[in-house]
């Protein structure tokens, strides 16, 4: 293999071999903290919630497209239903979550393989906990608590929440990259029942895309409400 | 069937419909469509799906002046508006920061709706190559694509027309039958006079 060859593959490589998860340095509790560290998951809604937001995609290249997303959340099911609409009112996708998905209506682009998948991922990683117990809490500077969670399917969920009460969501791969990162926007007096009126997902990578998630309305699901 | 002209066709029903006239023959609806220069409504948009106990609202004002002059604004829930003037088509969206305009190539598609409403505004509905049209007795008039694919989008659009002529009361597109959207129209005026700065500046 002649040089500069060896050269451009050891820099294609080098950030792979040199990924690592960022550190978190273990801390005993805050006495200023208002929570503990080990309640990061309850930045999540917990209950049955139906929320409706504006959703505005800036895809590769910076288009720019607003679309209505109304999401009916179970905490305790893990389920999601899932409707994104023109704001015209035409429905574009539609689909149900309950550790399997079933798509009810999927319109162009949306009829792709791997686009629903992709829709519900990163709506359980804005509205549910992670699966499994973490693994590590401490602190980090930009960040009073830091838990991190092991994901199923290998990689890394970390939850990190600032003094105010913001938070930072980021996801790791196995290689422990950061794949998507989600963080809410909103002051704490500007959210609805503890759910953040802005929230922004970015998706990393070079098809990476993100969304400004604002908060419409939030109504909690109750026999009363249910259809 | 792409999702921009999916999407722009979507409008159609939305968007000429406003301006036929009542009418108990198609004849007569295009005597009566004939005479219809301008509009500008409040409208009120249900959308109704199985999931949903009560419906999604959004409200906003429509304008239309003849031949190609198109103003749809929605105020809630989220503030943006569509222009379509002198053949130029333009999309904005309210953010933190003001109006803001949205490219995306799906106005592309919109040149092939403002052709399908100057058909439309003439009052020829049977004429449609996308619809097949049936006008019953009460007054209503249902669409229903002929595209298998576009059947998909939409299954049928009801029109009921109002009792004074020129006047729509709703338009009732089916996506199925627990899916679908009610548009209400309220205040309606027809022939006034629109400032011509309402197709081409936003707020």
């Amino acid at each position: 293999m002649n040089h500069p060859v060896r050269i451009v593959l050891l820099l294609l490589l080098l950030p792979v071999a040199c990924a690592q998860l960022p550190k978190i340095v273990p801390a005993p509790l805050s006495p200023k903290a208002i929570r503990p560290a080990c309640d990061c998951d309850l930045i999540f809604p917990r209950g049955d919630w139906q929320l409706l937001h504006a959703i505005e995609a800036t895809v590769p290249g910076g288009g720019k497209q607003t679309i209505l997303g109304l999401s009916q959340v179970s905490s305790a099911d893990r389920t999601i239903h899932c409707v994104m609409m023109t704001l015209e009112g035409m429905v574009l996708f539609e689909a149900d979550y309950n550790g399997a998905i079933k798509i009810e209506r999927a319109v162009p682009p949306f009829d792709k393989p791997g686009i629903a998948e992709g829709i519900i991922e990163d709506l359980r990683l804005i509205f549910f906990a992670p699966e499994l117990p973490k693994r590590q809490t401490g602190t980090r500077t930009r960040s009073e608590r830091v838990c991190r969670y092991p994901l199923p399917g290998g990689g890394a969920q970390d939850i990190e929440i600032d003094s105010d009460d913001h938070w930072i969501i980021q996801k790791y791969n196995r290689r422990n990259r950061v794949i998507r990162t989600v963080q809410s926007e909103s002051e704490r007096a500007e959210s609805a029942h503890g759910i953040p009126s802005r929230i922004t997902l970015e998706a990393h990578g070079l098809t990476g895309y993100r969304l400004h998630l604002s908060l419409i309305e939030a109504t909690p699901i109750t026999n009363q409400t249910k259809r | 069937m792409h999702f921009e002209k999916v999407k722009a066709y979507w409008l159609l029903p939305l968007l000429a419909l406003l301006c036929i006239g009542w009418a108990g023959s198609w004849e007569e609806l295009k005597s009566t469509a004939g005479t219809v220069n301008s509009v500008r409504a409040d409208f009120i948009q249900e959308k109704h799906l199985a999931i949903l106990a009560k419906p999604l609202v959004s409200e906003g004002v429509f304008y239309y002046q003849a031949p190609r002059s198109l103003r749809w604004e929605y105020s809630r829930p989220v503030k943006s508006v569509l222009l379509m003037h002198e053949g130029r088509i333009k999309r904005y969206v309210k953010r933190t920061s003001g109006f803001e305009e949205e490219n995306n190539a799906g106005l592309e598609a919109m040149q092939v709706v403002l052709d399908q409403i100057t058909q439309w505004m003439m009052g020829r509905f049977d004429e449609s190559p996308m619809f097949n049209a049936r006008m019953d007795e009460a007054g209503r008039i249902t669409m229903t694509p002929k595209d298998e694919a576009f059947k998909a989008i939409i299954q049928r659009i009801e029109i009921n027309l109002a009792q004074q002529p020129g006047v729509i009361e709703d338009v009732i597109i089916y996506e199925s039958e627990d899916a679908y959207t009610r548009m209400r129209f309220t205040n309606t005026t027809l022939n006034g006079k629109i400032d011509e700065a309402v197709f081409r500046k936003v707020p």
